[in-house]
């Protein structure tokens, strides 16, 4: 790697806020989310000390991201089910300043979002996340999940037409 | 002026594809470039909205709707085993059980019976016992074929 080697604190403070979000969309629990993405940032502290270190750290840290929260998602169906009937605790989501254009939209319009965001398929969560929340391009998304740019293109399509749903009925 | 574009075209030319005549098209036409710009920021909005902490309420929706969908099944099965068991209970009480007297009669002449057979003191074990009633059958047999 080309430049000053980066510490693991410099890497854990730009990455670790990516690595929460991107759990915390493509799983369901709150804490389910957390306990993965402490996994993640576990196995880059290990990929770190090993010294054999990817030529990118945010490509490289997504894959793991999507892949533990794939395996999350196989292993613990039943779990899923059990902690969807937990109650909620307002304090693991403390609000936090808004910009004027997210003033604009109504809390039942995130609402709206977030539940539609959620009854997406699971690829098509993954490709929506790293294309529009992420702003890769769609050969990055395409490259990092296997899948070629028009199926990438396809799942986007299907996902943006049921999203704007949400915002009004648009499609 | 051509025909309006279609959203899957639109999207399709915000991944960066899209003939040139629909690009033409949406030069041209004021109606489509509005439509096209009300998508850029949708899914701008959409983007912005899933950066945020998710609103407490989209993560109570879920339990909710699943204890919903188990509500007919649970009702259906307990209906079942309801109807099982009333059946069951109906059965009991309609078919009379013998009293304890009748069952050893029973028993006995079963018993009796049994040992008739295994013991006969006759010695032909091949003798196949035979009524009245089957001579008499056999009579008539015999005289219908002897009359044709």
């Amino acid at each position: 790697m080309p430049g000053k080697r980066p510490s693991y604190e410099e890497l854990y403070k730009s990455h670790h806020p990516k690595v929460a979000r991107l759990c915390r969309l493509l799983l369901s629990d709150p804490h389910e989310a957390e306990d993965v993405g402490q996994e993640v940032v576990l196995k880059m502290f290990h990929q770190y000390q090993t010294g054999d270190w990817p030529t990118a750290w945010g490509p490289w840290l997504t894959r793991v991201t999507i892949n533990a929260c794939r395996d999350r998602r196989r292993s613990g169906w039943w779990k899923h089910w059990r902690a969807s009937k937990e109650e909620f605790q307002e304090a693991d989501h403390a609000s936090h300043a808004r910009t004027p254009e997210e003033e604009a939209l109504s809390q039942e319009g995130r609402v709206r979002i977030w539940r539609s965001f959620k009854k997406l398929s699971s690829r098509q969560q993954e490709v929506f996340v790293l294309r529009h929340v992420e702003g890769w391009s769609t050969e990055e998304v395409a490259e990092t999940l296997g899948l070629t740019a028009g199926s990438v293109k396809s799942h986007l399509c299907r996902a943006v037409r049921h999203l704007r749903k949400a915002l009004g009925g648009r499609s | 002026m051509s025909e309006c574009l279609r959203d899957r075209t639109f999207l399709l030319m915000f991944e960066g594809e899209g003939a040139s005549t629909d690009q033409a098209h949406l030069e041209a036409c004021e109606a489509c470039a509005d439509r096209y710009r009300r998508l850029v920021h949708d899914i701008e909005v959409i983007g912005q909205v899933l950066r945020e902490e998710p609103p407490r309420q989209a993560l109570y929706r879920n339990s909710r709707s699943l204890n919903i969908r188990w509500i007919p099944a649970v009702v259906a099965l307990a209906f079942l085993i309801v109807s099982v068991w009333g059946v069951m209970r109906v059965q009991r009480t309609t078919s009379p059980v013998p009293s304890e007297e009748t069952r050893n009669e029973s028993a006995e002449l079963v018993l009796d019976e049994v040992s008739t057979a295994i013991f006969s003191v006759s010695g032909d074990t091949t003798e196949i016992p035979y009524s009245d009633s089957d001579f008499s059958y056999l009579d008539t047999a015999l005289g219908e074929e002897g009359a044709l």
